[in-house]
């Protein structure tokens, strides 16, 4: 009898380990697929300012002008001021210059013969490569007719030459 | 066996309230984590710059209506350049009309409907400027 | 009576559940970290309030709740207009940094942050012109933060030059009757013009939302007392002698400033100037400013102007509780220089000769200027 029950108490106290333990573990291997938060923080924050600073650069500063965004899509020649002011909107606050930022700026536009969406690229401060961890803002922009300047080939005659509404596309990472 | 029915049987079922207790904890741990991940995640998600976007955009077109963009021609050209470009890089169904001017209670006012869905969430608008 | 069989059973047990214990840290360890995701998630909710929301205040139910007292206000936006997200309004961003009128931090807590968490926070507001605004403490470790680029709309102006306009000068034509009227200068304000739809929210003149400066300018130009002023000749028509010319007027015509009596608001086609308190000091209703450098909180100054003029009309004065005014109302300003009998100069009102008000519209003054500027919420 005494042999019996020693052997009972001794398995139900390994069954009873053994329970709490597969369960912790198991708890531990299905709660601890944890993609870190921080990564969206700074896409969320880097997705808000490259919002906000198209939308700026959209607004013009008196009623009846041309905003700048507009301005340099419609002529393409100096898009370079395009940068200029896109890191002026992103280090105007306190912080300082942020010289990690990259951008790539394209312009998508509807070719009404074809159907066909197309896009050229505006300004590229460094080529992305397609691994960095990128966020894409967007902007609206109207068009009385297809920008003056000269597009890359073969966008240049592509382009219809009418009132069209064209999606500048910003895709900003930190390089 | 009386003892083992007793006695014995209570230091599993310590291991079982314990091994549920610890479930529970952990489910409860799990849900407070995933929402610090939505809440950023769902800031990416939630299109509310690409709307606040088009929203102004459909507007500002309502209110050349009429005076540089009186064609209806170039009327439905525009409108298939926002909706097509949307569909492909946006992923999202959007349908604008913009009516013509009607005369509510001695003021003019142009009626905006705007729709926009991708997938996920869906705004539906309709304004009068 | 316990057996040592129970014994090494329930020890076996004992050990297991004290290993699990050891487990329990790792499962925890997300918990840290969702603290501080909530802390930006809150920094974000704030700065969209703050820049694309305009607020709310009750009493009656409207966005302009930078007018409103305390207890008045609902929600703290920043933005001129629910259309227009990211541009600010001057008048909401100066009663939002205004910390002797909201209690740090319990005001806010209420009015901007909510939820019953007492957070601690930093909010700042830099613009292009160098300005620097903030209210809150100095940031610690581990704070929530969000960076949002803005665009102030400013003040507009209304220049009026006499150089160039000799329509108002009474000594361009002596000939005129010299009428009551002519020792006032009106500049009026069409409300169906300056709210009208067409133009955009952040470039409209709003008297009830903005700030507006009227500027008189080169008044001496009226005034008979400078060399280059060809009205410091008379034409001398003596009829019948014959005698056509300029002749100096005669000294007793000639001054060297204008008295200006007081300023006051008249709705157009109603009797009387609108019943305000112009004598009083009234610092957020106005401010006049003559010739540069002295300041009055009153209209009534009653003081001698050699060349400038400049007043403030601050949106506060166009409220439903001092002067209200809506899309069709036409405002006047009235400028009234007086006798100065003690001067010896009688003939000193006679400067203005005003057949038509100047009028205060898009094309006669600079409207507000948009600065750009970045606003920063950071939360602990």
């Amino acid at each position: 009898m005494v042999n019996d029950e020693a052997q009972l108490y001794t398995l139900e106290g390994i069954a009873a380990a053994i329970i709490v333990v597969v369960t912790m573990t198991l708890v531990l291997g299905t709660t601890s697929i944890y993609t870190p938060g921080d990564t969206h923080i700074t896409d969320m924050q880097l997705e808000q300012l490259g919002s906000d600073t198209l939308r700026l650069m959209d607004t013009a500063n008196s009623t009846g002008a041309r905003s700048d965004l507009e301005m340099i899509v419609a002529t393409y020649d100096n898009r370079t001021y395009f940068e200029d002011l896109f890191r002026g909107y992103i280090r105007q606050a306190s912080g300082g210059a942020d010289s990690s930022l990259q951008f790539s700026a394209s312009v998508l536009y509807r070719d009404d013969d074809f159907g066909n969406i197309t896009s050229y690229p505006l300004i590229e401060t460094q080529r992305f490569s397609g691994r960095e961890p990128a966020i894409r803002v967007t902007r609206w922009v109207q068009l009385e007719t297809r920008p003056a300047g000269s597009l890359p080939v073969p966008h240049n005659t592509l382009m219809d030459a009418r009132e069209q509404v064209v999606l500048v596309e910003v895709l900003l990472w930190r390089g | 066996m009386e003892r083992l029915n007793e006695e014995g049987q209570w230091i599993i079922l310590m291991a079982f309230i314990i091994s549920i207790g610890i479930f529970f904890l952990a489910i409860v741990i799990n849900q407070s984590t995933v929402i610090g991940q939505t809440t950023a995640e769902g800031v990416l998600e939630f299109p509310k710059n690409d709307f606040q976007d088009l929203r102004s955009e459909v507007f500002n077109l309502s209110s050349i209506y009429d005076s540089s963009l009186t064609d209806p021609a170039d009327r439905s050209r525009i409108n298939q350049d926002i909706e097509s470009i949307a569909l492909l890089r946006k992923n999202a169904v959007v349908q604008y009309s913009i009516s013509n001017p009607q005369i509510i209670s001695g003021k003019t006012y142009v009626m905006v409907n705007l729709h926009y869905n991708n997938g996920v969430t869906s705004i539906n608008e309709t304004a009068y400027l | 009576m316990l057996s040592v069989d129970f014994l090494i059973g329930f020890t076996i047990f004992i050990l297991g559940l004290v290993w699990a214990a050891t487990m329990v840290p790792g499962l925890l360890v997300g918990l840290d970290r969702s603290t501080a995701i909530d802390y930006d998630a809150v920094a974000y909710r704030t700065g969209v309030i703050l820049v694309e929301d305009p607020g709310w205040g009750i009493s009656p139910n409207n966005t302009q709740w930078e007018f409103k007292a305390k207890n008045d206000v609902y929600r703290m936006g920043l933005s001129i207009y629910r259309e227009k997200p990211n541009i600010l309004s001057e008048m909401k961003v100066q009663r939002f940094f205004n910390t002797s009128f909201w209690n740090y931090p319990d005001d806010y807590r209420d009015k901007v942050f909510f939820g019953d968490y007492p957070y601690l926070f930093n909010v700042s507001l830099v613009t292009n012109d160098g300005k620097y605004r903030s209210i809150g403490g100095p940031l610690p470790e581990g704070y929530g933060y969000i960076r949002r680029a803005i665009k102030l709309k400013g003040m507009s102006s209304a220049v009026v030059n006499f150089s160039n306009h000799p329509e108002y000068n009474a000594s361009e034509d002596m000939n005129i009757t010299q009428t009551a009227n002519i020792g006032t200068f009106l500049v009026r304000m069409n409300c169906s013009q300056l709210l009208d739809r067409t133009v955009p929210q952040e470039y409209q003149i709003d008297p009830r939302t903005d700030l507006i400066w009227i500027n008189l300018t080169h008044l001496e130009l009226y005034m008979n007392n400078s060399i280059t002023n060809p009205n410091n000749w008379t034409t001398n028509a003596t009829l019948g002698q014959g005698i056509f010319g300029p002749v100096p007027r005669p000294a007793s015509e000639q001054w060297t400033a204008a008295r200006l009596q007081n300023v006051t608001f008249h709705l157009a086609n109603a009797t009387g100037a609108f019943p305000l308190p112009y004598g009083t000091a009234h610092p957020e209703l106005w401010e006049l400013v003559i010739d540069g450098t002295s300041l009055y909180d009153t209209l009534e100054p009653d003081a001698d102007v050699q060349g400038n003029i400049s007043l403030l009309l601050k949106p506060e004065l166009f409220q439903p509780r001092n002067f209200p005014i809506d899309e069709n109302s036409l405002v006047d300003v009235k400028f009234t220089f007086q006798n100065d009998p003690a001067g010896g100069h009688p003939v000193q009102t006679q400067i203005f000769y005003g057949p038509q008000p100047f009028g205060l519209n898009y094309t006669t003054a600079q409207p507000p200027r948009l600065m750009d500027g970045a606003l920063e919420v950071a939360v602990w």
